[in-house]
C-alpha cells in the first residue's frame, strides 16, 4: 500500500465562494501564462496575467495558508468546487512539497498510520485532505482580502503575487 | 510707378477699414512676428494685381474663386450680417505725380450665419491727374493694361515682388535659359542672337552658291563627282548631327534643370529619409526589446513555479515535517533494533541449548532421500509428504545462517518509509534554494529593470525622432513619401542626365570629325578646279562665312561682358550683404559650364573655390544677383520706376544679414518695402535700422494681432493693429 499514492490520488476542493477570485487570475482551462491563446482569445491572456492553471493558484493559496496558518475549513453546508487530482500537478516537486508540508502541520501520526487497517488509512488521508482545503481555502481568503483592499495594485502590478510572499 | 499707400478693409486679418500703410521712397519696413500678418500684406499687394493669394500649405498661388471668403476678416463675418465687403486698395504714384488707383474687392453675404460667397473678385482702375482734384474710373481695356504695365513689367516682376521662400528659384542657376533670361532684363542680348542667325543663313547659302559654282570648274569628272556626293553626306550627316547636338543639349539641360531643382529638395529629402531611417530602426529596437520584456515577465512569472520562488519563506514547513520525520524514522528504528535484539538473544539461547543435531547431520543428500520417499531411514518408518515426522525431516536441511525456529511475525502492518523518505528528501532538496529565492527575484527583476530603462529610452528617442522629423516635414513642405520619391528621381534623373550627357559629347565629337571630313573634300575639291572662279563668288563666301564667325564671337563676348558685369554688381552687393556675418566671405563667379550653363562658384582671394558653402550661402548669392540684375539695369533703364515688395527675405539666412541686406536694398531700389521679423524682437538691431545712416529709410510700422495667438480660441475677435515707428 503507498500512503502517498492514496493522497496524490485526492482530489482537493475549495470553498466555492473563491470561484470568481480563482478565474479572475487563472485560465480555466488550463494554458500559458500571457500567451494568447487562439481558442480562448484574449481572455486566456487576461485571466492567466498570474497564473497558468487552478492547480497553481490552488498551491500558492495552500502554502500561504500553511505558512499564515489560515484555517478555513469549507462549512459543510456550503458549495465546493472539485478540481484536477494532486497526481496531476505540476511541477511534481512543488505538489509534493505541498503534501510534505501537509502531513508536516498535521497531526498525523506517521508510526499509528503503519499499524492502521487500510480503511482506518483511507480515514486519515482523507482527513489530511481537508486540512489541505482549509489551508487553501484560508490562502484564498488571504488574497480575496488583499484583492479587496487595494483592487488597482492587482490591476496594476504584475509582480503583486510576488509581493504576497513576503507579507 | 511708386507706391504711395495700401489701404485694407476686412482682408484676412486687417479688420475694419483702418488699415492704411502710406510710403514713402526707401526702404519701408514693416515689423511683425510670426503669424501677425506681415505675409497677409505680401498677399493684399498680390491679390490687387493678380488676384490669387500665396497658400503656405500648397507653396503656389491660388486665385481667389479657390479662396473665397477665406479672404475676409473672420471679425468681420463673425460681426456683421448682410453683405460684407473685402477689399484692397493701392495707389500708385508715378514720375509725374499722377495718380493710380487700383481697388480690388471681394464681397460675401452672411445671412444668419449662412455664408454665401462670390465666386471672384472686382477690379477698379482709376486715375487722378497731377493737376486735376478728382480720381477717374478707367474703363478702356488698353489704358488698365498700360497701367500695370507701368507698375510692373512682367518679366521684372520676380526680381521686384518675392517671399522669402522663393528667392530660391528666382535665379535658377542649373536652367541655362535662367541666366539669359536675366541678363535678357538688362540687355539686348537677344539682338545679338538674330544677327548670329542671319549671319549663319548668309554663310550657308554663299556656301552653297560656291559649290554650284565650282562644280562648273571641276576637271576629273568621276573623283569630283564622288567627292560630290561624299561631300552631300557628310553634309547631311552633319545636319542630322547638328539636330541631334542640339536636341541632346536640350535634354541635357532640361534633365540638369530636374536633378538641380531636386538637388535643392534633395538635402531635405535625405535628411527626412535619414530620420525615416532612424524611426524605422529604433521601431525595430523598440519591437524586439518590448518582446523580450514580454518574455522576460511571462518567464518570471513562470520562475514561480519552475524555479520554486513560490516557496519563499516556507522553510518551517520543511522543518516541521523533517521533525515529524525525524521522529517516525527514530521510533521505527527502535522498534527494529528492540526486534532484532530479542531475536538474538531467542537465538543465542536456543545455541546454548544445542536441541537439535548439527547442521548437515545427517548429510542433505539422505535427508532429501528421506523426503523423496517419504520414510525415515533412521528408524524406517513412515513419514508421508507433510506430516508431522515428514516436517522434522525437512528441518534437517536448513542453512547453517538460518538460526530461526519459526516464521517471524512482520513489526509493521505498513511500510510507508521509503515514501515518507521520498518527500523527506525531495524536503530537504527544495529547502536548500529557499534561502536564495530572494537574491534569485532581484537579480531577475534588475535585468527587467535594466530592459525597461532601456526601453524608456528608446520611448524617448522615438518622441524625439518623430518630433524632429515631423518638424522638418512642416518645416520643408514635404511628406515621407514625397521625400522617397525625391531621392529616387534624383538618382534616376541624375544617372540619365550622365547618360545623355556622354551622348552629347559623342556626337559633338563626331560632328566636329565630320566638319574635319567635309573641310578636307572641300580642299581636295579645290584641287580639282582648272581655271578660274568668279572672285567675286569666293569672297562672298569668304566674308560671309568670315561674319559669321564674327557674329557668334561677338554675341559670346557681349554675353560674357554682360556675366562679368552681372558678376562685379553681384559682388558689390553681396559685400555689402555680408558685412554683418563674418564667417560669410569670398567672391561670386559666375562660371561657365560645358553646356553652356553658368554656375555661381565662391571664391577666395586666389580664386581658389571655397567648398562646401551652405544653403544661406547660396540664397546671399542669389539675392546679390536679383539684386545686380536691378541694379546693372538701372543705368541702362529706369527701374527706379518701380517698387521692390519681399516678404521675410531674409528669412532662411538670419539675423546676421539683415543690416547688410537693407543697405544694399536701401541703394539698389528707389522704393522697396520689406516685411521681416528680424527687427520685432531684437531691439538692437531694429534701432540700427532706425539710425544707420546708410540705410535710405521709408516708412517703419510695426504689425501686432490685437489676440496672441496663443492665447485665441479662434479668430472671430481678430484684429490687427498698425502702428508707426517713424
Amino acid at each position: 500500500m503507498d500512503l502517498i499514492k492514496k493522497i496524490q490520488l485526492k482530489e482537493p476542493e475549495y470553498d466555492a465562494c473563491y470561484e470568481e477570485l480563482i478565474k479572475k487570475f487563472t485560465i480555466d482551462q488550463g494554458g500559458q501564462a500571457g500567451k494568447v491563446d487562439d481558442r480562448l482569445g484574449t481572455v486566456a491572456y487576461e485571466q492567466g496575467r498570474f497564473f497558468s492553471t487552478k492547480y497553481e493558484i490552488y498551491m500558492y493559496a495552500l502554502l500561504i495558508g500553511m505558512k499564515k496558518n489560515l484555517k478555513h475549513p469549507t462549512p459543510s453546508n456550503a458549495k465546493s468546487k472539485k478540481f484536477i487530482k494532486i497526481e496531476s500537478w505540476q511541477p511534481r516537486d512543488l505538489a509534493n512539497y505541498c503534501i510534505m508540508s501537509i502531513i508536516g502541520v498535521s497531526d498525523l501520526d506517521l508510526e499509528a498510520l503503519e499499524q492502521m487497517e487500510e480503511k482506518e488509512i483511507d480515514r486519515e488521508v482523507t482527513k489530511l485532505k481537508n486540512l489541505m482545503e482549509a489551508y487553501a481555502n484560508g490562502g484564498l481568503d488571504f488574497i480575496k482580502a488583499e484583492y479587496e483592499n487595494n483592487e488597482m495594485i492587482f490591476e496594476n502590478n504584475e509582480l503583486v503575487f510576488f509581493d504576497l510572499l513576503d507579507k | 510707378m511708386l507706391i504711395k499707400k495700401i489701404e485694407l478693409k476686412n482682408f484676412m486679418c486687417f479688420h475694419g477699414d483702418t488699415n492704411v500703410f502710406e510710403f514713402t521712397d526707401g526702404l519701408n519696413v514693416i515689423i511683425g512676428d510670426n503669424g501677425y500678418g506681415k505675409s497677409k500684406l505680401y498677399d493684399a499687394f498680390h491679390w490687387v494685381l493678380y488676384d490669387e493669394i500665396f497658400d503656405a500649405t500648397k507653396k503656389q498661388f491660388i486665385k481667389t474663386k479657390f479662396v473665397k471668403e477665406n479672404l475676409v476678416s473672420d471679425k468681420a463675418k463673425f460681426d456683421s450680417t448682410g453683405r460684407i465687403e473685402c477689399s484692397v486698395k493701392i495707389t500708385f504714384i508715378n514720375y509725374n505725380d499722377d495718380l493710380y488707383a487700383l481697388e480690388r474687392k471681394y464681397f460675401v453675404n452672411n445671412n444668419k450665419g449662412n455664408l454665401i460667397s462670390a465666386n471672384n473678385s472686382t477690379i477698379d482702375f482709376s486715375r487722378k491727374e497731377k493737376l486735376l482734384l478728382n480720381f477717374r474710373l478707367l474703363k478702356s481695356e488698353e489704358d488698365k493694361e498700360r497701367v500695370l504695365k507701368n507698375i510692373l513689367p512682367d518679366n521684372i516682376k520676380p526680381y521686384m515682388w518675392f517671399q522669402g521662400e522663393q528667392v530660391e528659384s528666382i535665379i535658377d542657376f542649373g536652367e541655362s535659359t535662367s541666366l539669359t533670361r536675366a541678363i535678357d532684363v538688362l540687355s539686348n542680348i537677344s539682338e545679338y542672337d538674330k544677327i548670329s542667325e542671319i549671319a549663319e543663313q548668309l554663310a550657308k547659302s554663299s556656301e552653297k552658291e560656291y559649290g554650284t559654282e565650282r562644280k562648273k570648274y571641276l576637271k576629273d569628272k568621276d573623283k569630283s563627282d564622288e567627292l560630290e556626293e561624299e561631300k552631300n553626306d557628310l553634309e547631311q550627316k552633319l545636319s542630322s548631327l547638328s539636330e541631334e547636338e542640339l536636341t541632346l543639349k536640350n535634354t541635357t539641360n532640361r534633365l540638369k534643370q530636374d536633378t538641380e531643382k531636386l538637388l535643392l529638395k534633395l538635402e531635405d529629402s535625405t535628411e527626412i529619409n535619414r530620420l525615416e531611417v532612424k524611426k524605422k530602426s529604433i521601431y525595430d529596437d523598440i519591437e524586439s526589446l518590448s518582446n523580450e520584456v514580454k518574455l522576460k515577465r511571462i518567464s518570471l512569472k513562470k520562475k514561480l513555479f519552475n524555479r520554486n520562488w513560490i516557496l519563499k519563506g516556507t522553510s518551517q514547513l520543511q522543518a516541521k515535517f523533517a521533525d515529524k520525520y525525524s521522529n517516525y524514522q527514530s521510533n521505527r528504528l527502535s522498534i527494529i533494533a528492540e526486534a532484532k535484539a530479542k531475536e538474538k538473544i531467542e537465538s543465542e539461547v536456543l545455541k546454548k541449548l544445542q536441541t537439535r543435531l548439527p547442521i548437515n547431520v545427517p548429510e542433505p543428500i539422505y535427508v532429501q532421500k528421506m523426503l523423496d520417499e517419504e520414510k525415515c531411514l533412521v528408524c524406517d518408518r513412515d513419514a508421508k509428504k507433510d506430516s508431522s515426522p515428514w516436517k522434522k525431516i525437512k528441518e534437517l536441511l536448513r542453512s547453517p545462517d538460518d538460526t530461526s525456529t519459526s516464521e517471524v511475525t512482520p513489526l509493521f502492518k505498513n511500510d510507508f518509509s521509503r515514501e515518507l523518505k521520498m518527500i523527506y528528501q525531495i524536503g530537504l532538496g527544495l529547502k536548500s534554494n529557499i534561502n536564495n529565492i530572494d537574491n534569485e527575484i532581484s537579480e531577475e527583476l534588475k535585468s527587467i529593470d535594466l530592459l525597461d530603462s532601456r526601453l524608456n529610452e528608446l520611448d524617448e528617442l522615438k518622441e524625439s525622432t518623430i518630433q524632429s522629423l515631423n518638424q522638418f516635414l512642416d518645416k520643408v513642405g514635404l511628406n515621407e513619401g514625397e521625400a522617397i520619391d525625391i531621392v529616387n528621381e534624383y538618382r534616376i534623373k541624375q544617372r540619365k542626365y550622365e547618360e545623355e550627357q556622354e551622348r552629347f559629347n559623342i556626337t559633338k565629337q563626331m560632328k566636329e570629325a565630320c566638319a574635319n571630313k567635309l573641310k578636307s573634300i572641300n580642299a581636295e575639291l579645290d584641287n580639282l578646279i582648272t581655271g578660274q572662279i568668279d572672285k567675286n563668288k569666293i569672297d562672298k563666301k569668304n566674308i560671309l562665312s568670315d561674319f559669321h564667325k564674327i557674329a557668334i564671337e561677338t554675341r559670346e563676348n557681349v554675353f560674357e561682358d554682360l556675366i562679368r558685369n552681372l558678376e562685379n554688381e553681384a559682388n558689390a552687393h553681396y559685400k555689402i550683404l555680408t558685412s554683418g556675418n563674418k564667417s560669410a566671405r569670398g567672391i561670386i563667379r559666375l562660371k561657365k559650364q560645358p553646356n553652356g550653363n553658368y554656375m555661381p562658384e565662391l571664391n577666395d582671394e586666389n580664386d581658389i573655390p571655397i567648398s562646401g558653402f551652405n544653403t544661406g550661402n547660396m540664397i546671399a548669392i542669389k539675392l546679390s544677383v536679383i539684386m545686380a540684375i536691378i541694379s546693372a539695369k538701372s543705368v541702362t533703364e529706369g527701374v527706379d520706376r518701380y517698387t521692390l515688395i519681399a516678404d521675410a527675405p531674409t528669412s532662411v539666412f538670419g539675423e546676421d544679414y539683415t543690416v547688410g541686406f537693407c543697405k544694399t536694398v536701401s541703394k539698389v531700389y528707389r522704393q522697396s518695402i520689406v516685411m521681416s521679423k528680424e527687427f520685432y524682437r531684437n531691439l538692437k538691431l531694429r534701432e540700427e535700422l532706425l539710425t544707420n545712416p546708410e540705410i535710405k529709410l521709408g516708412k517703419v510700422y510695426i504689425i501686432e494681432p490685437s489676440i496672441k495667438e496663443s492665447e485665441r480660441v479662434n479668430r472671430n475677435n481678430l484684429t490687427t493693429n498698425i502702428k508707426v515707428l517713424n
